[in-house]
Parts: structure tokens; sequence; C-alpha cells
């Protein structure tokens, strides 16, 4: 009895000690810390002089004339409710000018049309980074953007296809 | 009779061996045997028509009597002013989709001319899984190689983009191997009906499969001709040889096709076989794949569909069906325009084309397209899109059922890419051989990979510099460690207001100093690869000069677990344990994923999955599958920006800075990737619309000595100087963001005594506030 004992002791001391061996230490802090950083959210007061980087200027190259030409292809699609066509249209006029704002905004308006709304935000804020400067496209973007949330109920029948600004 | 007499007889009969009496029974005997075998002959003949008229019902009384190979294609291409039709490569291109130059005019599909200052091509026909294109002719009119103006030769009109159709890459065939494209008999000028008749069987409408009066024919001219110069095979006898039977001669194998031949002659209309006929006919080879039908000789040796053959083609290719390979136009031209001129004799003869007719047909010259056998292209993207469909589709489907897989592939760009993987390979293999293993027993490899960022189509992907040695897919199939590549991520977290655990800007600072923790029970103390400590630096430093030390700090105080998290939004799948050694890529990633996880950068933080396949489309146009576009936001747009503004640094001044010295010109962003111990090297980088992917190593993950910068940058740089246009215009920024002048150094904000300064961006409020403190007296700028 006495011999168990003593062996049941044993294994709980080796245990014990495998057990707390096992356990990883604390995280040994980093020697030196980032300077200067803030906690999120916490903004640092202004004072050096600030500038805004240029909005993406909508430069009228051969390659923007081709993809806004597809742009209006897709447009007709569009009003015909063909949304697998215009979707492929506007997929060739991010192709041919991946900068073409107004192409993303359509293929969103196409997917959210098609009930990709996940997909139709993403491009969505691929328009909005494009068209940033133009008041009256980011209206039309925000607008969408409600309806794409569901902060809007859809509209019915489909809403009128903007005109280009 | 009198008793001699008969004596005499049978003493005659015996003489001669049997009795009449022994004869009659002989005979009545043979008699008796000959109708039994006639009658089991009878049976047998009638039981084998059965089975035969079975097997004509099982294989020809079907509606789909051919297995049709499914067909892959790549994008349509645009073309607008502005285009470099020099780097583009568009001849070439123009070769591989069957157009034929016919000198100064164009007449008709398939033709182009280029004159000195333009190019005139008229657009095939093209049916789209959303379209049916019809085909008119342009004019590309072009200043130095480039399109200035693209006019639609019938209208007058100009036109601001045209589209080139996509090209076949690939074909999923049955083990026949049978290129076929199947017409209706409607859809055959009546002009190559009659050639094809005429030429191979003029009584064709008059016997009922077999024609004894053609055979008898055949046989007198090859008796007077001392050779075998006719075959007296009916088409119907044509048809069954090659679509039941099996094309070695044998008695046995004739009988057969005569008896097959009758029995589809009793059971069919000659409409109806004639049909089968001219789709089945084998009229030459296209490497290892047959040319069966005359629809597909017509698109391979004419780029034409079947109706838009002219008397002279058609003449040429019923011809062509005595013996293909002699009278092949592509190979013997002499030969193809003999026997066209001979057939055409023989229609004129037989009143079926006019003098005039038959004077013009003579006269055409044979421009057959430029030989383009479809072996290996685009190899290692074709088994990716193969991959992908078998989930969709059994294997027998897509070798019969003629599906059409129009995928995301830029053809140009492909052969581009796989060409600068096999060169650039070679280039370093020889340049570094000092520090590449010795005698290493399998080469080096080389992984290339093309993105639309804007929708994540997969334009180029090569996954390995020879397919035919090695099908192992290092582009999609490999998990190799990004190493540095992997840097960007950190500092995405570290840049994010709502991701990181402490708000790093790109002008913080941090210690390059060595430092030591534990992670797995041991002591991991990362180190710079030139074994160096920097002191202070920048954020914008320690990821321009991809510095480990300050790298695991930043990733160490924006959070482990945060990074990692980061890494899975973006679209890493594997499993990414937040230990330090993450910040420096110490994991595995397959390359595609790495390319695709790339994309928030450019994208402002909107995740634009790689795709590959648009739609699947049956023979009959109906749209079975349509891939719709994965492009979600996955982190905020602000920190994807900021993360993006310094990697344009690392191109322009940090460890990509060799591009600039090796003429890659424009707005581009990017990082190395080196592993420990140098056995991945990485590049990826990207300009606003184009992003690409590269990696060299070895398979067994052996040393190579050589960095990210040294082996996977001049890959990439030689890649995208001949596949995108050098970018002028910039990243668009997000809102909120602020350009604050920054000392290089300090980054703390510039004055007159702190010049070397960077024009930073910032989240607004973000931007420092102390200025640099080089001088003691510290002023506004």
């Amino acid at each position: 009895m006495k011999r168990t004992a003593r062996l049941l002791s044993i294994f709980l001391t080796l245990f014990t000690c495998l057990t707390f061996a096992a356990c990883p230490p604390a995280a040994k802090k980093p020697p030196a810390k980032a300077q200067p950083k803030t906690k999120p959210g916490e903004a640092i007061k202004k004072t050096g002089e600030v500038s805004r980087p240029a909005a993406p200027a909508a430069v009228m190259t051969p390659q923007r004339k081709a993809s806004d030409s597809l742009v209006e292809k897709g447009k007709t699609a569009l009003s015909s409710k063909n949304y697998d066509d215009a979707a492929q249209i506007f997929q060739n006029a991010v192709n041919v000018d991946g900068s073409n704002g107004t192409a993303y905004y359509y293929l969103a308006l196409t997917n959210h049309y098609m009930g990709q709304e996940r997909t139709a935000a993403g491009l969505l804020d691929k328009a909005e980074s494009l068209l940033r400067s133009d008041k009256q496209w980011m209206e039309k973007i925000d607008e969408l953007r409600s309806l794409v949330t569901g902060e809007k109920p859809p509209v019915a029948p489909l809403p009128p296809i903007a005109d280009e600004y | 009779m009198p008793i001699r007499s008969k004596y005499r007889r049978e003493k005659k009969e015996k003489k001669q061996g049997r009795t009449f009496r022994e004869k009659a029974h002989l005979f009545w005997r043979a008699l008796k045997f000959l109708v039994v075998v006639a009658l089991v002959a009878a049976a047998a003949l009638w039981y084998y028509m059965g089975r035969l008229d079975r097997m004509i019902e099982e294989k020809f009384d079907q509606p789909r009597k051919w297995d049709l190979p499914s067909r892959v294609y790549s994008d349509a291409t645009y073309l607008y002013p502005g285009i470099d039709t020099a780097k583009m490569r568009f001849v070439e291109k123009l070769d591989r989709l069957a157009y034929r130059n016919t000198g100064e005019t164009i007449s008709g599909p398939g033709d182009y001319a280029a004159g000195p200052a333009h190019i005139d091509i008229y657009l095939h026909d093209f049916s789209y899984p959303t379209e049916e294109f019809k085909g008119f002719p342009v004019r590309l009119s072009m200043e130095a190689g480039v399109i200035d103006d693209i006019t639609n030769m019938d209208s007058k009109e100009q036109l601001s983009v045209v589209k080139l159709e996509p090209e076949e890459i690939s074909s999923i065939f049955d083990e026949r191997m049978e290129d076929r494209t199947v017409v209706t008999l409607k859809e055959v000028p009546p002009i190559l009906l009659e050639s094809i008749i005429l030429i191979e069987d003029e009584r064709f409408f008059k016997h009922k499969g077999v024609d004894p009066i053609g055979i008898m024919r055949a046989f007198g001219a090859n008796i007077r001709s001392m050779k075998i110069a006719q075959g007296g095979s009916t088409l119907t006898q044509q048809l069954v040889k090659n679509y039941f039977l099996y094309p070695k001669k044998s008695i046995l194998r004739k009988l057969n096709e005569m008896l097959i031949a009758i029995e589809i002659e009793r059971h069919h209309t000659k409409g109806e076989i004639l049909e089968a006929y001219l789709n089945e006919i084998y009229l030459g080879q296209r490497g290892a794949s047959s040319v069966s039908g005359v629809a597909e000789a017509a698109k391979y040796y004419f780029a034409k569909n079947v109706n838009q053959l002219s008397i002279g083609e058609s003449a040429l290719l019923a011809g062509m069906i005595r013996l293909p390979s002699e009278y092949n136009p592509l190979k013997h031209k002499d030969n193809a325009e003999a026997r066209r001129n001979f057939v055409l004799k023989r229609l004129f003869d037989a009143g079926l084309i006019t003098e005039e007719q038959y004077a013009g047909a003579k006269a055409e010259p044979i421009i057959p397209t430029k030989p383009v056998v479809r072996v290996g292209r685009a190899p290692y993207f074709i088994d990716f899109v193969k991959q992908q469909l078998k989930d969709l589709y059994p294997r027998e489907v897509l070798q019969s059922e003629g599906l059409r897989i129009f995928t995301t592939l830029d053809m140009t760009m492909q052969l581009t890419a796989e060409e600068v993987v096999v060169s650039e390979l070679s280039r370093l293999e020889k340049a570094n051989a000092a520090v590449l293993p010795k005698e290493h027993a399998e080469p080096l490899q080389g992984v290339l990979i093309a993105l639309q960022p804007g929708n994540g189509y997969l334009r180029a992907l090569v996954g390995g510099r020879n397919y035919a040695e090695s099908q192992f897919n290092r582009a999609t199939q490999a998990m190799r460690q990004p190493g540095s590549a992997f840097k960007p991520f950190v500092y995405l977290t570290a840049l994010d207001p709502k991701d990181s655990k402490t708000l790093f800007t790109a002008a913080s600072t941090v210690e390059d100093s060595t430092f030591s923790v534990e992670s797995g029970g041991k002591q991991w103390s990362p180190k710079n690869y030139d074994k160096k400590e920097h002191g202070t630096v920048t954020v914008r430093a320690a990821l321009e000069q991809s510095l480990n030390i300050a790298t695991s700090k930043v990733a160490m105080e924006a959070g482990l677990d945060n990074v990692a998290a980061t890494a899975k939004k973006a679209g890493i799948t594997t499993a990414i344990d937040p230990v330090p050694s993450l910040a420096l890529g110490s994991f595995e990633v397959v390359p595609l994923e790495l390319a695709g996880a790339y994309t928030v950068f450019p994208n402002n933080g909107i995740l634009a999955e790689p795709i590959s396949i648009m739609n699947v489309v049956t023979d009959k146009g109906e749209v079975l599958e349509k891939k719709s576009l994965k492009v979600r936001r996955v982190v905020d747009a602000q920190p994807a920006y900021l993360t993006a503004n310094i990697m344009k640094g690392v191109v322009d001044r940090g460890t990509a800075a060799a591009a600039r010295s090796m003429g890659f010109e424009g707005i581009a962003a990017g990082k190395t990737g080196t592993t420990s111990n140098y056995k991945d090297a990485w590049f990826v980088g990207f300009t606003p619309n184009f992003l690409a992917l590269t990696w060299v190593g070895y398979d067994d993950n052996a040393v190579m000595n050589m960095s990210g910068a040294r082996a996977a940058l001049p890959m990439w740089v030689n890649f995208m100087k001949r596949a995108a246009p050098p970018s002028q215009q910039d990243f668009p920024s997000p809102p909120d963001i602020v350009l604050v002048k920054t000392d290089r150094t300090t980054g703390k904000l510039s004055n007159k005594n702190c010049p070397d300064y960077i024009e930073e961006a910032f989240i607004e409020g973000t931007e420092p506030s102390e200025y640099c403190d080089k001088t003691p007296n510290a002023e506004s700028y």
C-alpha cells in the first residue's frame, strides 16, 4: 500500500512537472516599441501642410472611348433586361479600360438586378474610387448603394438607366 | 428390255462406277443437302442481318450520331485606336485565328490584306454565348504600327472598338480524336453536294447501297489502266466503312460493308445518308486529331463556314476525299490545284457549272490558312480549366457533347508569358551558374500568373517551364512559402485603424534592432537579409527595404491574430498560425491564391477572386454555366491604399528598384519575396489595372541562393514590358486621405532644415504632429 502511494506521488509529481513544462510562457514584449503610434481611432492633431491626392481625371483616351462605347452597348442590353448580355459587355468594358468608373457602376447595377448584391457592393466601391471627383456620379452611387445594402427597398420596375455625366 | 442389253448397260454402269439408281439417289441427297445448307445460310443471314440492323439502330438511328469534342476558347480580343499591333503580335494572332492573307484585297470572311498603313480584315462570323456575331470587313488604319482609326468598310462608319473572336485553344476528345463540326444538309452549298456526288458516286440516287454497274465500271477501268484507278464503293459504303467498320481491308469487311449499306438504304432516305456522309467523311489530319466532315474541313483549310465556300473551294474539298493527304492544300498546293481543276472540268462537262463559272473557279488562287496545330497551347491553364470542369461535368459528357467553354485567357499574353518563363529561367541558369546547386537533378522552375484586378480575370497562367516534362501545375497546385511577399498583409493590418491593435502610419517609426521572442517553446529572433540592424526606421522604409526585424515587430504590435485574419480575408485559405514568423511568410500558399490576395491593393481593399471560366455553352448555344464575378470588399479602402502607396516605393527605390534600371516605366507597385535559405523567389507587382506574379524555385525545395529581386523580378519586368502598356494614371485614392510632407528618416513633419522629404499619405487625422527634430528650432516648411 505504501509502495503504491509512493508510486502514485511520483507519477503525480512527474505529471504536474510535464504539464507546466508544456505550457507556453508569457510572451516577452519586444524590446523597442514603434513610435509614433496611436490607439485605434485616436486622431493626432494636425499641424503640417496638408494636401489631398488628385482625384482620377476622366481623360478621354481612345481606350476610354472604346470602353465607353461598350458601356453604351451594355446599357442597351440592360434596358432590354438582358442581364447576362449586359454583364458580359460591362465586363469587357472593364477589360478594355480598368479605370472606367462608369463601367464598374453599370456592372454593379447589373449584378444588383441579378441578385448578386455582394459583388454589386464590391463593384460599386470600385466605381466610387474612380468617380469620386464627380458629384453627380457619387449621388448615383450612393443611391444604388442604399439599394444594394438594403437600406432602401428594391425599386420595381427597374430604375431608369442613368445618363452619362 | 432384253437381258443382254440390260446386262450390257449394267456392265457399262458398273464399269463407270455407279448405277443409275445410285446416281439418282446421290442427286437427291445432294439436293437435299444444298437445300438444308441454303436454309441454314438463309437463317444465318437473316439472323446476321438482324444483328446488323440492331447495330445500325443503336449507332446510326440516334439524334446524336457522333461524339463531339468539347472546345475551350480564349477571351475575345478588343481592338481600338492606340493599340500597338507589333506589341500584340497582330499578324500571328490572325494566323492563329485562321485568317488568310489574300494579298491586296479581301472578299469574304476570313480574309485579310495588309497595306503600307492599314490592314483590312473580313471578320469571321462567331457564335458567342450571348450573341451571334456576323462578320464584316473592317479597315484598321495605322501609324507606325499603332491603330489610329477603325472603319467598317461596308457602312463606312468609324468604330471606336471592334472585337476579334476568341481563339480555340484546346479540345477535349474521346479516344477517337475526331475533330468535327456537325452541319445539316441545308447548310451545305449545292455545288459542294454536286461535286461530291459527281466525283465519288455518280449513281448515288440510282442504287440501293451497292452499285453493281459502278463495280463493273471500276473493274473495267482498273483492267484498262492496269492499276487500281477507281473504286466501286458507293457513298453509302464509304459511310459504312468510316462510321461502322475499321479501315483495314479484308473480304469480310467488304462483305459487311455491302450488307450494312443495303440495310441502311432500306431504312433511311438518301438525304439522311448524304448528310451523315458529309459529317463523317475523313478529310485530313491536324496534329493528333482528324479533320472529319466537310464543315470542319472548310474551317481548317479555308477558315470559312461551309456555306461560305466558293465553287473552287467546294471542288477541291470534294476532290480531296479520295486522298486527303495528297491533295492537302496546306502541304501540296500543286496537287490540290490539279485535283480541283479535274473536279471543275467534270462539273463543267456534266453541265453543273457554266463556262464562266468554270473559268472563274479555275483561275481562283488557292489560299489556304496557315497550318496551325493546336498542340500544347496554354497547357497549364487548360489543365486548371479541366480540373474545374471535372467538378461540373463527367468526363464522358466533356468528350461527347460538344460543349463550348469560354475562358478569360488572353492568348497573346499567354504566349508571351510562356516565352518569358522559358527564356528567363534559361538566362538565370546561365548567369547564376556559380550560385545555383551543382548538377541538380531537376531544372529550375517558374510560375507566371497575370490577372485583371478589377474583375479577377485570369489573363495568363504558366505553371512550369516545360509541360511535356512536368505536368505539375505550380501555379495552382504548389504550396510554397511566400517569404517577404507576405509582408504587405502585415502592413495592411497595421495601417488599419479597425484591425490593428496599435495603429501605425507610413511615417511611424520602428526599431530595426535584434530582439528575441519565445515561439513554440523556442527562442525566435528574426534577422535581416543583409544581416545588419538599421536602427530607427519608418514603416515605409521597413516595407520598401523589406526589413525582417522591423516587420516582425510591426506584426506583433498589430496583433498576429489580426494579421492572420487579414490574410484570410484576402482569400488565403491555407492555415496560418499566429506565430511571430508569420510576418516573414513562414507558412505555405498556393501562388494563384497569393496573386488573388494581392488584388486588394490596386482595388483599394476589394478582393477580386481569380476567375478563369466565364461560360459553358452546349453545341446548340444553350448556356449551361455562367460564372459570376466574385468581387467584394474585404478591408477598408484607406489602409489598402496606404499599403499600395508604400509598395510603389518598393519599385521606385526599394528592393525592386532594379525594375526601373531594367527599363520598366509607369506607375507600379509590388513586393519582392525571398524565403529563408533562398528556396523561393517571388515578385508580385501591379499597376492600377494589371497584376502579375512571378515565382522561381526548385520543386524539391533545394536552395538556389537567389533572391526575389534577382530571380523573379527580371521575369516580371520582361513580361510586363511586353504585355502591359506603362500606366500613366496613378492608383485612385479613397476619401479621407491627405498628403503631408514628412522627413524620410524620422517620419516627422518636414521643414527647411529637413529638406529630404516624401509626400506621405495618411488617413486624415493620423498625420504626424511633430516637426522633424534634426534642427533645434522647428519651423513650418
